[in-house]
């Protein structure tokens, strides 16, 4: 796998997402979200999870530190939480030494692709198997 | 004396010089007379050449003089036109209109692009810039704000109203059901109403950013993605544009939903170059997981609210939709 390294825009597209990642931290943090009168429509009305059911909850736990209680409400979420947080502080890094932006090849985000549809199912389940 | 549109090419006779339709297109054309003298030159400002102007041709014993060939850069939209023509096979990328709208007015540009994004989705997708991701991602954000400010200003000033109706309503389902669509209801009304009209121009952006990212994640695995991010981000932000349907009250939601879902799946088609089959793929198979959650609540709460409508007929209640 060979990985391009590019130079890029002072705040191109890949510092929105780090934006919109490091936003979701500080709302995480910040916000009394899980104080909101928001239930998923599929399980307050069958009571059955959606896929992505838990993964305020997961986000919400990981940023007050609390990653057993995180992976418990959904997996999937506490690694999405993690890995968003991860690329957000590490595009911060990158922008601070000026270093160049690393792309890697497209055979490998077509794996990670299918790998992250797998994960969403997998995840279902589990929360399926848990509701059950 | 024969014709020939600069448009379409097609051929047909007239008996005078002046304004005419083709009769194949229907494009407005200008025959000159190559006998008048030329025109004077015209002030400053005036509006822009619009193309090759249509040839009379004269008639020969063998049949029509092959065409002549087309000018530099095809007979594609001249300058700034969007107009209609046939989907060009190549030829340079142009701007759209709302990105010129420095110079066309801001509200005629954005309405224009509105029109071309609704109605020429197949034209305008096929040759829109891509390197103008912020003049798309402006344009979504004014079109999704535009209409959640209207529907969320609708839903405050009628959100009362709409929770005694569905009260009545609500009375027959089971009390689980019940207290949910209450929640809901309070949710999308009142002071809720006003809190997602405040919070409404970033969530936009981060819906067209991350929704852009999943789809083009879904075109590269289906081996769609022919060109880059930006380009999926501005048929995203450009296809957001149909939100302001939102403003349409009662039935604004559905008609940007499905328009809009229209509108994006021929655009990622033509701007990925990749064909309406693979972005209906990569469009819907998020869209699928969404329905698996809606389909099921309505599946669910569907009976419930249709048996109360039946039982408030029989009782002779009167329910005010």
């Amino acid at each position: 796998m060979t990985v391009t390294w590019v130079r890029t825009r002072r705040f191109g597209h890949v510092e929105v997402f780090a934006a919109i990642a490091a936003l979701s931290f500080l709302v995480a943090r910040f916000v009394p979200l899980l104080g909101l009168p928001f239930v998923c429509p599929l399980r307050g009305m069958a009571g059955i999870p959606c896929a992505t059911c838990g993964m305020t909850h997961a986000f919400v736990h990981l940023a007050h530190g609390e990653p057993s209680l995180a992976i418990g409400a959904s997996p999937l979420g506490a690694l999405l939480a993690a890995a968003a947080w991860a690329f957000a502080a590490a595009d911060g890094l990158r922008l601070a030494l000026g270093a160049p932006l690393p792309v890697p090849p497209p055979g490998a985000v077509r794996l990670a692709t299918a790998a992250g549809i797998a994960a969403l199912l997998a995840n279902w389940a589990w929360l399926l198997a848990r509701a059950a | 004396m024969i014709a020939r549109c600069a448009r379409c090419q097609g051929t047909f006779t007239t008996d005078r010089f002046g304004q005419q339709t083709c009769p194949h297109c229907g494009s407005e054309l200008l025959l000159a007379d190559p006998s008048a003298p030329p025109p004077a030159p015209g002030p400053q400002g005036a509006s822009p050449p619009e193309g090759p102007p249509p040839q009379a041709l004269p008639p020969s014993a063998g049949g029509l003089a092959p065409p002549p060939p087309p000018p530099a850069g095809g007979y594609g939209p001249p300058y700034g036109g969007w107009g209609p023509y046939p989907p060009p096979a190549g030829g340079p990328d142009l701007p759209s209109p709302f990105a010129e709208r420095k110079t066309r007015g801001f509200f005629g540009a954005f309405f224009e692009t509105w029109k071309l994004v609704a109605t020429q989705p197949q034209q305008f997708f096929r040759r829109v810039r891509i390197d103008q991701t912020g003049t798309a991602v402006l344009f979504g954000l004014i079109a999704s704000v535009a209409g959640t400010v209207v529907a969320g200003l609708y839903n405050y000033l009628s959100g009362q109203q709409a929770i005694a109706t569905m009260q009545q309503l609500m009375e027959k389902m089971p009390e689980e059901q019940a207290r949910f669509m209450r929640t809901y209801l309070e949710l999308f009304s009142g002071g809720a109403a006003l809190a997602q009209i405040v919070i409404s121009p970033i969530v936009t952006v981060i819906f067209m950013y991350v929704g852009a990212a999943i789809l083009h994640l879904l075109l590269m695995l289906f081996r769609g993605a022919k060109r880059p991010f930006d380009a999926t981000l501005t048929a995203v932000a450009y296809a957001n544009g149909l939100n302001l349907l939102l403003a349409v009250p009662g039935c604004g939601g559905l008609l940007a939903l499905v328009w809009g879902l229209v509108v994006l799946i021929v655009g990622l088609g033509e701007i990925q170059r990749c064909g309406p089959g693979k972005a209906a793929a990569a469009v819907l198979a998020p869209v699928a997981l969404v329905c698996v959650c809606c389909c099921g609540v309505l599946g669910l709460g569907a009976p419930a609210f249709l048996k109360g409508l039946g039982e408030a007929a029989k009782q002779g209640k009167t329910v005010d939709l």
